[in-house]
């Protein structure tokens, strides 16, 4: 059976577009997904080589094959007897799911973060000083005739972004496509995107934030002393400061580059104002690149429940929100948590040493599709199902808008049909704990 | 491989290089990742998240050339990994993201509950250790904790 206009449910582009060919429970061909996003069809349709697919236990150092009432008995039991768990992950699961992780948060009065907090937690952070003038992949595809790509490598993270969104699409208004655009890449070194720029401009690690203030004194009518600024001939930022000027419609792609550098949430409230000042001559527009597929739907679903986007505190029974303290690396590298679910989110293999070996020490649960440095230091392993192609969900893509994932596959077990129903499960248990 | 006797000559001397250090994606690191395989394809995994882009001029300078390996050092610790030229401009290395870099960044997040996984200065010299597997680099962290235990 061919299914059409399938959803790859890894990156923030959330290519909806993919076709995919199923014969007797397994895909036999799948058409227009990147080499990433075909990496998890074909993990997913070989049956799953590597998926997990029964609950897993460790006992006094040994790993045991559990039944599933008694690892799910054994998860809420972990949630509510311990003073500061914390729920982390979702970003690659569906909102749904995490409406049911925020509910199971409040109900046990522990923290909710996600990946979003150390990644573009700080490009977040600048949003609420600043405010972002947004727009959606549609726009760029149809309007733009200047792309920048500042502190981000989708050829290598997000591999459809140029040719689906940004640079390749003829447009609407751009019919000639990469022709009638002009793309940027400012970047500390010369990454895969920058090679095929028309115009890359290198910048000295850690000085983003000079190079956007001295573009900031340009487009607001300033002059620059300064021969280099942050590794950069004024000569060249001032060329740069003129093609944002006097583009038609540009869109700058914000990339970690950014918000993993010194300055972070900084360096993205100068980006902004620079655009505002650049919206006073043109029309600018800011989209971050986020990296998982449903990143962005965490902070709007714990937006819509709680009134903030991410590290939410339930202690006192009502949210409080705290970046910087109730994150989850500073509360790991500080030893504050005392058990945690993660969700289909390998903390153990993304999060510094210090956090890591924290990990090691309380009780873990993890909910994952596959084995991974997490599940190993886990306590209790639950077997994951893919959202998006298992499943159905709703998700948010990098742009902020919300899309729908069918599913065209049944999950390799029959205990659960989505990380949904799992969550609520464990919900339920908790619940009837509490009476 | 760089003769014998020049890497002696080298360690001997100890030289090191201070460079800043870039982590980020790759596609090969993304496609493992993705696959599931970080465990059940361990070696794979390895090689894809273990190699350290170096700019040509850093890596004569400390007297290594493509696929040998150099140690990675920061307050945090070190790590050893393999080294492969690249377009990197001088001081700057690129390390695909994964637990083995995550070794040695820093948990300071100034505030931000984001690390420096991008910029933070380390140092880079020439070594003879051995590129942990996955199963080494996690199990050390069980060890630790029953350490503690005990």
């Amino acid at each position: 059976m061919i299914h059409r206009e399938v959803t790859c449910p890894v990156c923030g582009c959330g290519c909806d577009d993919i076709t995919v060919k199923v014969d007797g429970g397994k895909i036999s061909d799948i058409r227009g997904a990147c080499l990433v996003g075909r990496a998890k069809f074909i993990e997913v349709s070989e049956g799953g080589k590597h998926r997990i697919r029964k609950p897993l236990m460790r006992k006094n150092g040994n790993v045991k094959e559990v039944s599933w009432d008694k690892a799910l008995d054994e998860a809420a039991e972990i949630l509510t007897s311990t003073k500061k768990p914390l729920i982390y992950g979702f970003s690659e699961n569906s909102c749904e799911a995490v409406k049911i992780g925020v509910d199971i948060a409040e109900e046990i009065g522990g923290f909710i973060d996600s990946q979003s907090s150390h990644c573009h937690g700080p490009t977040i952070l600048g949003e609420q000083m600043v405010g972002i003038p947004s727009c959606t992949l549609g726009m760029v595809a149809n309007y733009a005739d200047l792309i920048v790509y500042w502190g981000a490598n989708p050829v290598d993270s997000h591999p459809r972004h140029l040719s689906r969104f940004s640079v390749y699409p003829r447009g609407l208004y751009r019919p000639e496509g990469r022709r009638d655009r002009k793309f940027i890449v400012i970047d500390t070194r010369k990454t895969c995107t920058g090679k095929i720029a028309s115009t890359f401009i290198q910048v000295e690690p850690n000085k983003d934030f000079e190079l956007i203030s001295a573009l900031r004194i340009l487009v607001e009518g300033g002059e620059l002393e300064e021969s280099e600024i942050a590794g950069v001939p004024v000569k060249e930022i001032k060329k740069l400061a003129k093609t944002l000027t006097t583009c038609e419609y540009g869109v700058v792609f914000v990339g970690l580059g950014l918000t993993h550098s010194e300055g972070k949430w900084n360096n993205i409230d100068n980006l902004l104002n620079l655009v505002r000042s650049v919206n006073k001559h043109t029309r600018l527009s800011v989209v971050a690149m986020r990296g998982h597929y449903n990143v962005a739907g965490f902070n709007e679903v714990l937006t819509w429940r709680t009134g903030y986007p991410f590290s939410v505190d339930f202690q006192r029974g009502y949210p409080r929100y705290n970046p910087g303290e109730n994150s989850i690396i500073d509360m790991l590298a500080k030893g504050e948590i005392d058990a945690m679910l993660s969700i289909s989110a390998d903390p153990a293999s993304h999060f510094p040493k210090k956090c890591v070996q924290h990990l090691a020490k309380i009780p873990l649960i993890s909910i994952e599709l596959a084995r991974t440095p997490t599940t190993e230091l886990s306590d209790l392993v639950i077997p994951g199902v893919v959202a998006g192609m298992e499943s159905p969900a709703s998700y948010y893509r990098m742009d902020n808008v919300p899309l729908i994932a069918k599913k065209f596959l049944d999950p390799p077990f029959s205990q659960t049909s989505s990380d949904e129903e799992t969550l609520k499960m464990i919900y339920q248990r908790i619940l009837d704990k509490g009476k | 491989m760089i003769p014998e006797g020049l890497q002696d000559y080298r360690l001997f001397l100890g030289l090191d290089l201070k460079v800043v250090l870039d982590t980020g994606s790759s596609t090969r690191q993304g496609k493992v990742m993705r696959s599931g395989g970080k465990i059940t394809e361990g070696e794979e995994y390895k090689r894809a998240s273990t190699v350290c882009y170096m700019n040509v001029g850093d890596m004569s300078f400390l007297g290594v050339f493509n696929g040998d390996n150099v140690e990675l050092s920061s307050e945090e610790g070190s790590v050893v990994l393999s080294a492969e030229a690249s377009s990197s401009p001088a001081g700057v290395v690129f390390v695909p993201k994964g637990p083995w870099i995550n070794s040695i960044i820093s948990s300071e997040t100034s505030q931000s509950g984001s690390p420096r996984f991008k910029g933070m200065t380390i140092s880079v010299s020439a070594s003879k250790g051995k590129v942990k597997s996955v199963d080494e680099l996690i199990g050390r962290y069980r060890k630790a904790v029953r350490k503690n235990e005990k």
